[in-house]
């Protein structure tokens, strides 16, 4: 993983032509050109910058809205600690963190806490080295499933 | 293992006690089936979810 230094902090909100820009810069840029910027829609007519970036790839948060960990109430909060801490130790940090660092696909549930938390507490139960499968088997079951339905994500 | 993964992500309606009978000659319990098969089908729900709300698709 390559990290840049962001131009805003991460989370802080962008003014609309400087979001234009980087979006468009990142879009533009061609399979393996290193993208700056990841540039979500996070909260009603609001986009952040956030800087890491997972492959060279530019990665936006999701087409409706979502509550970062920084903008949670209580309940989501609660909600998105509490399946974290279900995850096996080595699974803890987000492939894709979001800049509350959890991962965009934990933040993109954040409108309903509680599915949030039962998906993926459901996950983090999957993984418990109390159970038979190793983490290699884990991951080989996940990337034939990925690829099988073609995920982008 | 994986074929059988890749068998319920096409279509479960094929998956058979057939592909049980194998996954128990390869070595795995009741347990590890279910697990298998939990962990397989939670991640055609995750990939849906991610398609269909554009995470990382831009």
């Amino acid at each position: 993983m390559m990290l840049m230094p962001p131009i805003l902090r991460a989370g802080e909100p962008a003014n609309e032509s400087l979001t234009a820009k980087l979006r468009a810069n990142a879009l533009k840029s061609g399979p393996g050109t290193p993208r700056f910027f990841r540039v979500g829609l996070n909260s009603p007519n609001r986009f952040y910058v956030n800087p890491p970036l997972w492959g060279g790839k530019c990665f936006s948060m999701t087409w409706i809205r979502t509550i970062p960990l920084s903008q949670a109430n209580e309940k989501l909060r609660n909600a998105m600690e509490s399946q974290r801490a279900l995850y096996p130790k080595e699974y803890a940090t987000p492939v894709h963190p979001t800049d509350g660092g959890d991962s965009l696909i934990v933040e993109s549930h954040s409108l309903i806490p509680d599915a949030l938390y039962h998906a993926f507490s459901t996950f983090g139960a999957l993984m418990s080295p109390d159970l038979p499968l190793s983490r290699r088997q884990h991951e080989m079951i996940t990337t034939v499933v990925s690829v099988t339905n073609r995920c982008v994500y | 293992m994986l074929d059988y993964a890749v068998k319920l992500t096409r279509d479960a309606t094929r998956v058979s006690r057939q592909d049980h009978e194998r996954l128990r000659s390869a070595g795995f319990d009741d347990t590890a089936i279910l697990q298998i098969t939990l962990i397989a089908s939670w991640f055609n729900y995750i990939n849906r979810v991610a398609d269909a709300l554009g995470v990382g698709r831009g």
